[in-house]
């Protein structure tokens, strides 16, 4: 049942995720959390296992609840629900693709959902932020805010590796809350 | 016949150059054109990038099969190596260490994702629709419990509709 259930969720949050990967966390975030599979902070650690491990951030969140919630089973039926939509759907497009492009009605539909998917991708950041910058009140969490702010300039203006990033993260977070 | 054994650190779009790399560069089965497509094909559709374009471009050199057994290319190392993560997680004792180390890295994570989500928007920022819609999609998603999927409709709806103006305007 538990495993019916996986399957069916991811493959909704596929088929409603227009825009890879990252459009798929707000989706999970917001089904995920409401049924009781993860928590916030397990969503955030999965972006974080997703951006250091090989593969796409939408087959490692999926494989990773799955796991979690019904084991290696689990896992697996989880990412077949997120595979399917997308076998079924590019292997039709990508026949018709040509006849689909110049296809206004498809151009206007994409047109409306590429804006609004950018700005889930935001709200869920936000949701990120509160949950690992910030304890309630005003109980600001400063070395997490410092880590944030150096990762950010260096990816942002210095196109750093995510990877490397996250390491480096990892390490500040062991030394500055170990020492502080 | 058809092997990705893929090392991609850093999800879909990393892959993308790996995969252009090979298929295009290296083993001349598909154009640098048809990849630009293929590419185009695989934002367009819901589901995460790297998958559907393995899929495009398997599609694209086997048909069917060919779109199937590159799925599961991709998809399999993933499955395996995500498994053994996700049993060392939920193993970790309370008060280890790597709690902080983790600590640190959530914090990173928005960092990482802030600058992703200004990387995506930068070809928004001179369109108005594109402003409204954003604007209207984040204060929606997060002042409300409305579903997330009902918004994505709402967004597909709306650029319909304005589309259709447009197009009447224009005619």
């Amino acid at each position: 049942m538990i495993l019916l259930r996986l399957f069916i969720e991811f493959l909704t949050i596929s088929a409603f995720s227009i825009g890879g990967g990252y459009a798929m966390i707000p989706l999970i975030r917001q089904r995920m959390v409401d049924i009781g599979f993860l928590t916030s902070q397990q969503i955030t650690d999965i972006i974080a296992i997703s951006e250091m491990t090989p593969g796409p951030f939408a087959i490692n969140s999926a494989t990773f609840t799955g796991v979690k919630v019904g084991g290696i089973i689990g896992g697996i039926v989880a990412t077949f629900g997120v595979v399917v939509p997308s076998l079924v759907l590019a292997t039709v497009i990508a026949k018709y693709y040509f006849k689909l492009k110049g296809n206004g009605t498809f151009e206007s539909v994409l047109k409306g959902i590429r804006p609004v998917s950018l700005a889930l991708i935001s709200s869920a950041v936000v949701g990120l932020a509160m949950e690992s910058l910030y304890h309630g009140g005003i109980n600001f969490d400063i070395i997490a805010i410092v880590i944030c702010v150096i990762v950010f300039v260096l990816m942002r203006y210095f196109k750093a590796q995510p990877v490397l990033l996250l390491l480096l993260s990892g390490v500040l977070g062991t030394v500055l809350y170990s020492v502080i | 016949m058809f092997r990705i054994g893929f090392l991609t650190f850093g999800g879909g779009y990393a892959m993308l150059s790996v995969i252009t790399d090979e298929f295009v560069d290296k083993k001349h089965w598909i154009s640098s054109e048809e990849m630009l497509d293929m590419i185009a094909i695989s934002e367009s559709i819901p589901g995460a990038i790297a998958i559907n374009t393995s899929i495009t471009v398997g599609y694209k050199i086997r048909g069917i099969k060919g779109s199937i057994v590159s799925m599961l290319g991709v998809v399999c190392p993933c499955i395996i190596v995500i498994t053994i993560v996700t049993y060392l997680y939920n193993s970790l004792p309370e008060n280890s260490p790597v709690w902080l180390f983790i600590r640190g890295i959530r914090a990173g994570v928005v960092g990482i994702m802030l600058s992703v989500v200004l990387k995506l928007g930068k070809s928004y920022w001179t369109d108005a629709f594109a402003i409204a819609m954003f604007t209207g999609g984040f204060v929606t998603a997060l002042m409300t419990e409305v579903p997330v999927i009902l918004i994505v409709l709402t967004g597909a709806l709306i650029g319909y509709i304005y589309g259709r103006i447009n197009k009447n305007d224009t005619t």
